[in-house]
């Protein structure tokens, strides 16, 4: 399994506060919103917070945000696709 | 006389958790105050429970204890209330919160939709599809038994056939010194009812209610811990109420044992 695709499962079990779910009950092409996990608009305000956070990448933008958020694989690329070669992820 | 009667009740707390029919306590080998899990509390799903605070934890956790049926989808319960009473109210996010402002990425959204206590009112109206009235109390100790009182009210004025009524104390340290759990709820109806009730309020004309309890079970009794400050514990099955006011509630309270 791709090493940012479980790095990401971590952060998205802690900061959402999965305490029901472990990292590895995340399917990563499932989608996080709607089906899937499940998860509301507070929880997308979190995961902005937490990609800025943890990976140095802002979304500004409703559709880049809405692409991103599509599945953790989508975000994995999306990270690897923007994120500054300094801000590393690990 | 107005009776209106308890129909139901539920506690979670330090030393365990149930209703009127059964009650279960923590396993000795437990936290302090034990750490809530949905898979113990029910066998009904709620994928949500785990992302809650505290606070509105200890709440959903003791309403389900009540063992309300299951709302189909789409059906709603325009004429049940929902009235909340907590001292702490959200202390331990509000805490939280304000420290996540000062850190590196900003505020947490997660936390900023706990910093009222009325939000386990919106949590509550989720899972059990309540649409009626609903009222959040914080007005220091006693409001657990205020909210009791104020959900008595709701009935009289006619505003609800039924009402979810629940007192809840939750917060950790560094919030508090000392973790903090309690919650009780209570199913109040105006009736008529087919259920056998646990307690019944009677109303007579100059506003004293009476509220004699059929059964002294242990969540009848966690209803007292809200009477008072927190270190007074009482275990009568009987209370005498003088509305409306929270202080005047502690003041009038008369234990008999």
């Amino acid at each position: 399994m791709d090493a940012l695709v479980d790095t990401l499962r971590k952060q998205i079990v802690e900061a959402l506060s999965l305490e029901e779910s472990t990292p590895e009950d995340i399917d990563p092409t499932a989608p996080l919103f709607g089906a899937g996990l499940g998860l509301d608009s507070i929880d997308a305000l979190e995961l902005v917070v937490m990609v800025e956070k943890n990976h140095g990448i802002r979304i500004v933008e409703l559709e880049v945000g809405r692409r991103a958020f599509a599945s953790v694989n989508a975000l994995a690329d999306f990270i690897r696709t923007n994120q500054k070669p300094c801000a590393d992820s690990e | 006389m107005i009776h209106i009667a308890i129909t139901a009740c539920g506690c979670v707390d330090d030393e365990g958790f149930g209703s009127a029919r059964v009650w279960t306590a923590w396993p000795q080998d437990a936290a302090t105050p034990p750490r809530l899990r949905w898979s113990t509390l029910s066998q009904r799903p709620f994928d949500r429970f785990g992302r809650l605070d505290l606070l509105c934890k200890a709440a959903v956790a003791a309403a389900e204890m009540l063992e309300l049926p299951v709302p189909e989808p789409g059906e709603s319960r325009p004429d049940t209330a929902l009235v909340l009473g907590t001292d702490l109210g959200c202390i331990d996010v509000d805490l939280r919160f304000c420290r996540s402002m000062a850190e590196e990425g900003g505020a947490s959204p997660k936390l900023f939709s706990y910093t009222l206590p009325s939000t386990a009112l919106g949590e509550l109206a989720i899972r059990h599809q309540v649409t009626g009235p609903n009222l959040c109390l914080s007005a220091g100790p006693g409001s657990g038994l205020l909210a009791l009182w104020e959900g008595a009210k709701l009935l009289l004025a006619g505003e609800a056939r039924c009402c979810i009524a629940i007192g809840a104390e939750a917060a950790a340290p560094p919030a508090v010194p000392e973790p903090i759990l309690r919650a009780c709820a209570f199913l109040l109806d105006r009736g008529p009812t087919d259920r056998e009730p646990l307690a019944t309020l009677s109303f007579a004309r100059d506003d004293e209610a009476l509220c004699r309890a059929t059964r002294p079970d242990r969540p009848l009794r966690c209803l007292f811990r809200f009477a008072t400050r927190r270190d007074g514990i009482h275990t009568s099955p009987a209370l005498y109420l003088k509305a409306p006011r929270t202080l005047v509630c502690r003041e009038a309270l008369v234990v008999a044992r």
